[in-house]
């Protein structure tokens, strides 16, 4: 069990630098294998994601963001390293304490929205409210992201743009500690991304939640506390707006 | 309790896909069904069966001989190992009915003049027993009197010994002794034309000259092995050796016991094997529907695991939408598995006398009915599901890899290649890609039509029966068993009564057969060598010729003798000089009722030291309808006749056997293979359609009717069905012959036949079915929203 976590008080605001991280990567490497090929996609990532701030990570198509994403959110797991989150050694978490860190600490936001599609907007957030153990109400969540008055539309009957909004209602909904974002605008037009990137950053600063952001829009980099990027398989640097 | 989210989705997820759900749902209910309808006719037959013995007191064995003084038959109680000893007398009678022509037979047993508890004793249905009134009281056989239309009070004329008796109907009753009845020598119960007739232990001594005696003995044991009796009964057979033992049988071997257990074996093996078929079937079309159903699901599964669903949790997801048919199929194979056991019940009634005979609803039967129902559908889809569901979610999100991308081996042949048109290249590559799913729908098909086959095998081999026993073999109308030996002479005077084409002479002989430590009774039939109204005929349907010494013998006794021809075994005759001589077994002939023997007449009566007897006359008769009438009329007269085998009365008997009860078992076993195919067409078909919708979509852009793209899976149906149906039409065959097998006791060999018009509509139905079934798909085709299936394209 994910013991503890959550009862430590995070400061949210400046200085993130001089509190423990919430997630810590140390040399994190993925491997996938493809019949015989080999393909090295991450190759020894170290990494610090303090709680509060909104961290964006950049890099190339095929550089291995959405795998490294996957690896810190427990949807996937290293072929070597250690990944920590609130202390505890996520890469040796049992199936069962996965699975339970998934449901109450992570919030998880997809390019194409991965809703349910026999499922209406506001049973696609009950889906994760229905077991996380502090969750807000289902109509609240979508309140929030504007779409009260659609609670029972099927994903079918929404746009692009509301198909997200729900998304991110479903991950906001059960309050996480941290939010990934994988290209959630990565599928809209110009002006629905300006909205949603707005929303996202909203929700970062009222719920002081932890995000981790894929997005190739530069939008959100001037509002962003830090963003780095990932080549050849490793972090290469990047900008820190508030730490120093 | 609220429905969590998870169950919404599954109920609308369900509600999608109802087409195929019920699909299944049918085979699921069609296995059910007669799992149950057979396990609970097995059970109440058995359930009457025990009461009926006990409330009866059967007999645990039976001794025929030819005159006993009852006072050595009772004594036969001191000998250890016997509870209780009665004896009776018997005899066949011929009836006079004033409306009947065709003659009408009986067998007449003696009861206690006061009732008492006594072994084999009967119960009453109508009437009463006898009183102390009439002497001549009679009491029937329930089916008898109400296929004759007998009622208490009538008057039944018999001739007995000889002699015109007038008896009174006082009752008429069941016994379990005969709860199979048919007349000596037929296959098939007649109920009007052979009953049973009780008379009163005082009036068949008086009538029948048996004073103080008995001819047969019929007693319980006390415990003891099938051993200890079988030794018993010899011990037994020793110490009455000198009254003329005729036959002696334990109740496995007694006729009607034998009958009953027979059916109810067989009862509980078609029980056991046949609703596997449905069940398997199932689940295996279950499972391709399953698996195409998580392989579309992939993402979501994804989405679900990484919104904190446990694998576990996500796998009975899917799991459970494998229970909706598996439930829906059980509680519709509950309802149909009464109906049908109901109707069996019926038809038991038809053959069977029983007190009583209720289609009980045993719970527990039910419940395992709709277990296995449930049970197989989730076999069907555990697989399938855990193979997705277990995938890290990030893996299952992304679409599947596609499938390797590997050209099928006839790619490699390319000239071959080259002649099959786009349209059968998709097909054979779809055919050999998808492996699995290729061979469920072989098997499926095969499976299906082993079924038809196996039911019109079925068919044909009472069709045969019936050909080769009445058209073949026995080519004479009327055979007339005589009470006694009879001078040759007998056999001119039936040649010069009215309609008479062809009397020929038969002498039967009961004789005992000793091979080694193997023993059986049988009847040996001499015959004319070259009869023109009997014809003998091996396994492969060849005349077979009677040497003019020594027997031929049936397959069946055969092999319980464990004698092949050119042996020779020790024969003893029951009748007469009981002189034990040994002769040679020349040949093997298929035979159809009982164990049979046959012999050259002259042959057969020179070992016997007879002068030229004969007792039986098989007679041909002509087809002028006033010339038979007259001959059935004079008949009726001859002098020491003691039964009268209309041949005839048992074909049509048959016959209609055969068009009632086989016409409506063939449908329904038809039925229930349609169910096999449309439910596996249908649910290939679609999951193909669904794979294929770019490609249809991409067939449609460029100006394919939709016809022509259904045309498509009507050729790949035809292929995958055509070639699971040669399969079958051998396991069909193997499983007729397994069938025919099972159906052959001592009393019936049953022969396989199958016309091969047979298989060609076995092939015929499997198309008729394919074409059937395409026409839905044909529908889902038209629907198919093919440009949104090119927009999907992400
Ligand atoms: N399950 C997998 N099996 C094999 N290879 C994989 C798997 N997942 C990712 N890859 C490979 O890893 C590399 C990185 O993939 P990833 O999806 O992380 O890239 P990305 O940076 O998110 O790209 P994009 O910006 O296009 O989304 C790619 O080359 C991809 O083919
Ligand atoms: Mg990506």
């Amino acid at each position: 069990m994910a013991d503890g976590i959550g009862e430590e008080m995070i400061m949210p605001g400046a200085g993130f630098k001089n509190v423990a991280p919430l997630v810590r990567l140390e040399n994190v490497c993925r491997t996938f294998f493809m019949g015989e090929v080999e393909v090295k996609v991450i190759r020894g990532v170290d990494l610090e994601i303090y709680a509060g701030e909104l961290l964006i990570i950049h890099g190339e198509s095929g550089s291995g963001k959405s795998t490294l994403l996957n690896m810190i959110g427990g949807i996937d797991r290293p072929s070597s390293g250690i990944i920590f989150f609130n202390g505890n050694e996520l890469t040796a978490y049992s199936e069962k304490e996965l699975t339970e860190f998934r449901r109450n600490q992570v919030g998880f936001i997809f390019q194409f929205y991965n809703l349910i599609p026999s499922l209406t907007a506001v049973e696609n957030v009950r889906v994760a409210t229905e077991i996380a153990t502090n969750p807000m109400d289902e109509a609240e969540a979508l309140e929030l992201v504007g779409l009260g008055d659609r609670l029972d539309y099927f994903p079918s009957q929404l746009s692009g743009g509301q198909q997200q909004r729900v998304a991110i209602a479903r991950a906001l909904a059960k309050r996480p500690r941290l939010m990934l974002c994988d290209e959630p605008t990565g599928a809209l037009d110009h002006e629905t991304t300006e909205k949603i990137l707005q929303l996202l950053h909203r929700i970062n600063k009222e719920t002081e939640t932890t995000m981790v952001m894929i997005t190739h829009s530069s939008a959100l980099l001037a509002v962003s506390d830090r963003s780095v990027t990932l080549s050849d398989g490793k972090i290469s640097g990047g900008r820190h707006r508030r730490a120093g | 309790m609220a429905m969590t989210v998870l169950g919404r989705k599954l109920v609308r997820d369900a509600a999608g896909s109802w087409v195929l759900i019920v699909a299944v749902a049918i085979m699921i209910a069609v296995g059910g069904a007669s799992y149950i309808a057979m396990m609970s006719s097995y059970r109440n037959l058995e359930r009457t069966k025990n009461h009926f013995y006990t409330q009866c007191r059967l007999a645990d064995f039976w001794i025929d001989l030819k005159k006993i003084p009852s006072g050595d038959a009772r004594r036969l109680a001191r000998l250890p190992g016997i509870a209780e000893i009665r004896n009776r007398i018997q005899f066949q009678v011929m009836l006079d009915f004033p409306d009947s022509v065709k003659p009408v037979g009986a067998l007449l047993l003696s009861l206690p003049d006061f009732r008492s508890p006594i072994v084999n004793s009967i119960i009453v249905r109508k009437g009463t027993y006898f009183t102390k009134e009439q002497d001549n009281q009679v009491i029937l056989s329930e089916k008898f009197a109400e296929a004759r239309n007998i009622h208490v009070g009538d008057r039944v004329r018999t001739i007995v010994n000889n002699q015109r008796r007038e008896l009174i109907v006082v009752g008429t009753a069941i016994s379990a002794e005969f709860v199979y009845l048919t007349s000596p020598g037929s296959m098939l119960d007649q109920p009007g034309s052979y009953g049973l007739m009780w008379v009163k232990r005082s009036f068949s001594e008086k009538i029948l000259g048996f004073e103080g005696s008995a001819n047969s003995i019929v007693g319980l044991f006390s415990g003891l092995s099938l051993t200890g009796r079988q030794q018993l009964l010899e011990t037994i057979k020793r110490e009455v050796d000198g009254f003329g033992v005729f036959d002696a049988t334990l109740r496995n071997k007694q006729f009607s016991p034998l009958i009953l257990d027979a059916e109810m074996t067989e009862l509980r093996s078609m029980a056991l094997t046949m609703p596997l078929f449905f069940l398997v079937v199932a689940a295996l079309v279950l499972n391709i529907m399953i698996s195409r159903m998580v392989e579309q699901h992939r993402s979501v599964i994804g989405t679900l695991k990484a919104l904190g669903y446990s694998s576990f949790r996500v796998g009975m997801h899917f799991v459970k939408f494998s229970v909706v048919p598996g439930a829906l199929g059980g509680v519709l194979g509950c309802i149909l598995g009464w109906v049908l056991g109901s109707v069996m019940v019926e038809m038991y009634l038809l053959y069977f006398s029983f007190p009583r005979l209720e289609n009980i609803i045993y719970p527990g039967l039910y419940l395992a009915g709709l277990c296995v129902s449930i049970g197989s559908c989730v076999a069907g889809a555990m697989k399938a599901v855990w193979r997705v569901v277990r995938l890290e979610p990030a893996e299952a999100m992304r679409p599947a890899p596609p499938p390797v991308q590997r050209s099928v081996l006839v790619e490699k042949f390319t000239g071959l290649w080259q002649l099959l048109d786009v349209q059968w290249q998709m097909i054979v590559r779809g055919v050999l890609r998808n492996k699995g799913r290729t061979a469920i729908s072989v098997f499926a098909a095969a499976t299906g039509s082993a079924i038809v086959l196996l039911t019109f095998g079925f068919v044909d081999s009472l069709d045969g029966l019936i050909e080769t026993q009445f058209s073949k073999a026995m080519r004479s109308d009327i055979h007339l068993f005589f009470g006694d030996e009879m001078p040759y002479e007998t056999l001119d005077d039936v040649r010069r009564f009215p309609g008479v084409l062809q009397a020929e002479p038969v002498l039967n002989v009961g004789c005992s057969l000793k091979n080694g430590s193997r023993k059986e009774s049988a009847n040996v039939a001499g015959i004319r060598p070259s009869s023109d109204l009997t014809t003998l005929f091996d396994k492969e349907m060849r005349e077979v010729f009677l040497p003019s010494a020594g027997l031929v013998m049936s397959a069946r006794l055969m092999e319980k003798l464990d004698i092949r021809p050119g042996q020779t075994l020790e024969l003893t005759p029951v009748k007469g000089i009981r002189r034990t001589v040994r002769v040679p077994v020349v040949q093997q002939y298929q035979s159809v009722i009982g164990m049979g023997l046959y012999a050259d007449i002259h042959w057969l009566n020179s070992l016997l030291k007879n002068q030229g007897a004969i007792n039986e006359v098989r007679v041909k008769l002509s087809p002028d309808e006033v010339l038979r009438h007259h001959f059935l009329v004079r008949i009726k007269s001859l002098p020491r006749i003691e039964t009268i085998m209309d041949i005839e009365g048992q074909k049509a008997a048959m016959v209609e056997q055969q068009d009632r009860l086989m016409g409506y078992t063939a449908i329904l076993m038809v039925g229930f293979a349609a169910t096999i195919f449309f439910g596996t067409i249908l649910n290939t078909s679609l999951v193909r359609l669904s794979e294929l919708g770019r490609e249809i979509a991409t067939f449609r852009t460029l100006g394919y009717h939709d016809f022509e793209v259904a045309n498509q899976f009507l050729k790949e149906n035809l292929m995958i069905n055509l070639a699971g149906t040669v399969i079958g039409l051998g396991l069909g065959y193997w499983m007729l012959i397994y069938t025919m097998d099972n159906f052959t006791t001592d009393a019936y060999s049953m022969v396989v036949y199958l016309y091969p018009e047979s298989l060609l509509y076995t092939v015929l139905l499997t198309v008729l079915f394919v074409v059937a079934a395409q026409l839905v798909v044909n529908r889902k085709i038209k629907r198919l929203n093919w440009l949104q299936a090119l927009g999907i394209n992400e």
